[in-house]
């Protein structure tokens, strides 16, 4: 196919519509007027062209002096003034350090860390690790955002035993590799991979614990609010596996017992919050069919002997009508359903042998709420 | 130059070179800029000229290249837009000067420039490649890739608008 146009209509047509495109007159004058304006050699326009360079050095001059003013006052605040601490935080304020001897005092200048080593709690037949913040005149101070971890990720914040006390529970947690705590004056939070709480740690392995290093890191607020963010935006279903890259943040000192944002405590609220008093409250323990079951405010204890057992279930029922049903599967595993999800216990299949069970995934009771334990 | 003097050549190239700078800029706004800009260069040069063709020719090829300073600022490198005039958008009997119009806009830049020296203003190969500063057989070649364009844009939009059927004739 060859086609053939005519040269001279792409002429015309182009030329007309060019042609009829409308100049701005504005702009016509304007530049007609740039002959009035300029500067001829010779005559007064001479005097013109000084005074204007004139103008021009001394509007370098003064912007010169307003930036040296500007930059050596941003250095002088960064380097000499009382607020240089706000750029550059002192390195006394930053602190990694490992917790390896009990019963001693960790002092950080203002404040200081006094590790107890890992205590027992007889009423709920479990350890902890035990640490108390003071300041420098002995006075016990609120931590207000602290993030605990150790180098081979062993455990993880359980739950809070007192006020000013932070007690850390010798919970193994299987791929939690982070877990962030909040407190404040009355309460304390943590956000957790709960599901993944599987071995209780053995109280007789107390050497084991008291030796592991431990560090604490305290963020900066606004790093630690930008990790609350991402949790806000997350839904229960993945908070559960929620996890966060310690690497990313920076470790600074930072304690402020007035400075938990109402909303900041709006969105923790949302994630199973644990009062810090009553927290020793009795356990109700119940033993029927070789089955022993023991209810703590946060967690579950049951124990039997796989010959002798004839229980196949247990339900806890709470006084709001909510229930929680472990049933006992052939193969000596068990099934938690009725609290967050059904949960599987796939450990513990020692047939002969005296087995004990440990639950706690999303089950936090009321300071001393009394439930009814039903063994079948 | 005189003030007498550059207000004359200003009344008598100003929308010349407004246009060329329309033309390669497909921005009227901008085009007003270049104008300005050139003009003030005519004011500040000290050279001579032959004639006011020779004027023109020079305020052309700096509009020119102004405009080609302007397509090397980052943001013409990333964004390529026509703004049409007002005036040539309207329909009706012009629809055929429209359609041409757009077809010379939806060039590239180099095939614009040349499309309105040879057909605007009319000059010959051999004046475009001086004022372009290329070769004459690449304004030629130019010429004949730019002119395939616009036979291919105005055919695809034949075959859709129908109309100017008269003035194009198919052999297949």
């Amino acid at each position: 196919m060859s086609v053939k146009y005519e040269d001279d209509f792409i002429k015309s047509k182009y030329r007309a519509a060019m042609d009829r495109t409308k100049i701005n007159e504005t702009g016509k004058n304007k530049v007609r007027a740039l002959a009035e304006n300029r500067e001829l050699p010779g005559g007064k326009n001479n005097a013109t062209k000084i005074t204007h360079r004139i103008t021009k050095t001394a509007a370098g001059l003064i912007t010169f002096i307003c930036v040296l003013a500007v930059g050596g006052g941003i250095a002088w605040a960064m380097t000499v003034s009382p607020l240089k601490d706000y750029f550059f935080p002192k390195n006394d304020r930053t602190f990694e350090t490992v917790f390896a001897e009990a019963n001693k005092e960790y002092n950080f200048g203002d404040f200081v860390i006094t590790y107890s080593g890992y205590v027992y709690d007889a009423a709920v037949g479990r350890g902890y690790l035990q640490f108390d913040f003071t300041d420098s005149a002995g006075n016990p101070i609120d931590v207000a955002r602290l993030l605990y971890y150790n180098d081979d990720i062993n455990f993880g914040i359980d739950n809070i035993v007192l006020t000013r006390k932070i007690s850390v529970h010798g919970y193994k947690l299987g791929n939690t590799d982070v877990v962030f705590l909040f407190m404040n004056n009355d309460s304390l939070y943590t956000i957790r991979e709960g599901s993944n709480v599987l071995v209780k740690f053995s109280v007789n392995n107390e050497e084991n614990i008291v030796k592991e290093p431990v560090r604490f890191i305290v963020l900066n607020k606004s790093e630690w609010e930008d990790v609350l963010n991402k949790v806000e935006a997350l839904d229960e279903e993945e908070l559960c596996t929620f996890s966060y890259d310690l690497s990313s943040l920076t470790p600074i000192f930072y304690y402020d017992r007035n400075s938990i944002q109402p909303e900041v405590a709006e969105i923790l609220n949302k994630f199973n919050p644990i009062e810090i008093k009553n927290t020793t409250s009795t356990p109700q323990i119940i033993e029927a069919e070789g089955l022993k079951v023991t209810v703590g405010r946060m967690d579950i204890l049951f124990e039997y002997n796989t010959g002798t057992c004839n229980a196949r279930q247990f339900i806890i029922k709470r006084k709001d009508g909510t229930e929680l049903i472990f049933n006992r599967n052939d193969d000596e595993s068990w099934s938690a359903t009725g609290i967050d999800k059904n949960k599987t216990f796939t450990s513990g299949k020692q047939a002969g042998k005296m087995v004990k069970k440990d639950y706690t995934m999303g089950f936090v009771l009321d300071p001393d709420e009394e439930v009814t334990i039903e063994i079948n | 130059m005189g003030n007498e003097e550059y207000t004359r050549i200003v009344d008598m190239y100003y929308e010349d070179v407004v246009k060329v700078s329309y033309a390669v800029c497909k921005d009227i706004y901008d085009a007003e800029d270049i104008a300005q800009t050139t003009f003030i260069k005519l004011l500040n040069y000290s050279g001579d000229f032959d004639d006011d063709y020779h004027i023109k020719r020079w305020l052309i090829k700096v509009a020119v290249n102004e405009c080609r300073m302007l397509w090397k600022t980052p943001w013409k490198t990333k964004v390529d837009y026509y703004i049409p005039e007002k005036s040539v958008q309207s329909k009706g009997k012009n629809d055929e000067e429209q359609l041409v119009f757009e077809a010379v806009m939806s060039l590239k830049k180099k095939y614009r420039e040349i499309v309105h020296l040879f057909y605007y203003e009319e000059y010959s190969a051999k004046e475009i490649a001086e004022i372009l500063g290329v070769n004459e057989n690449t304004v030629f070649k130019r010429l004949q890739r730019a002119r395939e364009q616009i036979k291919t844009y105005l055919l695809r939009k034949n075959s859709k608008e129908e109309i100017g059927e008269s003035r194009y004739e198919c052999k297949i």
